[in-house]
């Protein structure tokens, strides 16, 4: 066998996993939306747009409820982290008293919070407590050099925090993640800040994600880059990585990777990040969102929502719906329907994605357009609210 | 106590000095290869904490549940 078809008998192998992952959904990672609340503005913020009450967050006793039942509800032999978004989730007063609460569970021990890095800036002595309550990793978005970065966020000052918590929580010992989101006013410098970044910073994973038109980036469409900016980012990455990929067991190295940007195919899969890509929402991956809904990643559309902890128990949601993350066809419209990719990627990334089945963008087909775009090119239309065709289960 | 951001360019100019060359082809493939045989389809779970499989198979978790 050459090593063409030995390649493409793994990608064939892999798919069968894939598909076995499907069938079994077991549970791996809780991502907990700690809160909406954040305060920052980013303009390029995806956490979605739809209305919400603040007022509707989980107390801290539902909080560690929902842990507790699901640590007795479901086999947890199998589980991987938790994932803590929001909003910013150090604004929640509370956060530390959850994670103390649930540190008893051995497998909530290995936690990870997505953060813009002012409230670790501002209060270095938590990091020290984080590590004593099971919080291994922590994601802090810095998105370029400080004017970029802060001319995005409308308040000066927040890069030098956000790098300034970088760098302690990386000498703290936590596997620290930079997000760089690549937008259409920050790809120029993409190139000298993941230098900078490496040099100054040092973090274990440098992550790249392409904005998406969701969350308040909905309202600032000057900020969708070009197919050919699109392309610029894949080009970097796949420099970048194919520099890296053969150290990447020395935790010394920063690592790049594109995040969920979706199926690359197989020839730009696993040339641009160290693993291959499938969407996991809904799979392996339970969202518990601000208020108890239960969905998976916070940053998918609340069409999606599945049930609602306060109401029911959550294995029996995770159990009997989740329908629209684990039967893929109903995303097979637009660019996907006719697409040769599609037993592999089975529509790509949920948060692209809305009720119609509609994608937002497919970097795929991005990658691989070789006309010059002048403007980012609509592949299809986004209408949040249609039906698709089949009961959701939705409990709004 | 706050660390000192160095300038920007010094910063890339000492980078630069000291890039790692790119892996060959052979190394890429070897890693993809690698990738697409680790007994999770979607073992990249670990990446997101940057706990990388490695040539031993992947430890990572026993040793965080062991602690």
């Amino acid at each position: 066998m050459n090593r063409g078809e030995d390649l493409r008998a793994l990608f064939q192998t892999w798919r069968t996993r894939i598909e076995a992952l499907i069938r079994e959904h077991p549970l791996q990672i809780i991502s907990w939306e700690a809160t909406r609340r954040c305060n920052l503005r980013c303009l390029h913020c995806g956490s979605p747009g739809e209305e919400v009450s603040s007022s509707d967050e989980l107390s801290t006793d539902e909080v560690v409820g929902a842990f507790d039942e699901i640590a007795r509800d479901f086999d947890m032999d199998r589980f991987r982290h938790i994932n803590i978004t929001g909003g910013e989730p150090f604004v929640r007063r509370d956060l530390l008293d959850v994670l103390r609460a649930i540190s008893h569970w051995p497998f909530y021990r290995n936690i990870d919070i997505q953060t813009n890095g002012v409230f670790l800036s501002d209060n270095p002595g938590v990091l020290e407590e984080l590590s004593s309550l099971g919080v291994t990793g922590l994601g802090i978005s810095i998105d370029g050099f400080e004017s970029s970065h802060d001319s995005l966020r409308g308040q000066p000052g927040t890069w030098a925090k956000a790098t300034d918590a970088a760098r302690l929580a990386v000498d703290a010992g936590y596997v620290v993640t930079v997000s760089f989101v690549a937008h259409s006013k920050n790809i120029h410098e993409l190139p000298a800040f993941h230098r900078f970044a490496k040099q100054e910073i040092r973090p274990r994973v440098f992550r790249v994600m392409i904005i998406d038109k969701q969350g308040r980036a909905q309202g600032n469409s000057d900020l969708y880059p070009t197919a050919n900016q699109v392309r610029e980012v894949i080009g970097f990455l796949r420099q970048e990585y194919e520099r890296s990929c053969s150290n990447y067991s020395d935790s010394s190295v920063t690592m790049v990777e594109l995040g969920c940007g979706g199926w690359m195919g197989p020839e730009l899969e696993g040339r641009l990040r160290p693993f291959v890509f499938h969407c996991i929402a809904g799979l392996n991956n339970l969202g518990v969102l601000f208020d108890g809904k239960l969905s998976s990643c916070s940053n998918i559309s609340r069409s999606f929502v599945q049930g609602d902890l306060r109401r029911e128990r959550i294995k029996d949601v995770w159990e009997g719906r989740y329908e629209p993350f684990r039967r893929a066809e109903w995303k097979k419209t637009g660019p996907c329907a006719q697409c040769e990719e599609w037993s592999f990627c089975h529509g790509g990334p949920m948060h692209k994605r809305c009720l119609s089945g509609t994608i937002d963008r497919c970097l795929y087909l991005d990658s691989r357009v070789s006309t010059c775009h002048s403007s980012a090119p609509d592949l299809v239309s986004t209408r949040r609210g249609d039906t698709i065709p089949f009961n959701l289960g939705v409990r709004q | 106590m706050r660390i000192e951001i160095r300038r920007t360019s010094q910063a890339v100019e000492d980078h630069q000095a000291c890039e790692r060359p790119a892996a060959s082809e052979e190394e890429v493939l070897k890693f993809k290869k690698r990738m697409l045989e680790w007994p999770s389809p979607v073992e990249y779970v670990n990446n997101m904490y940057g706990c990388h499989p490695n040539d031993d198979g992947n430890e990572y978790f026993k040793v965080v549940f062991a602690k």
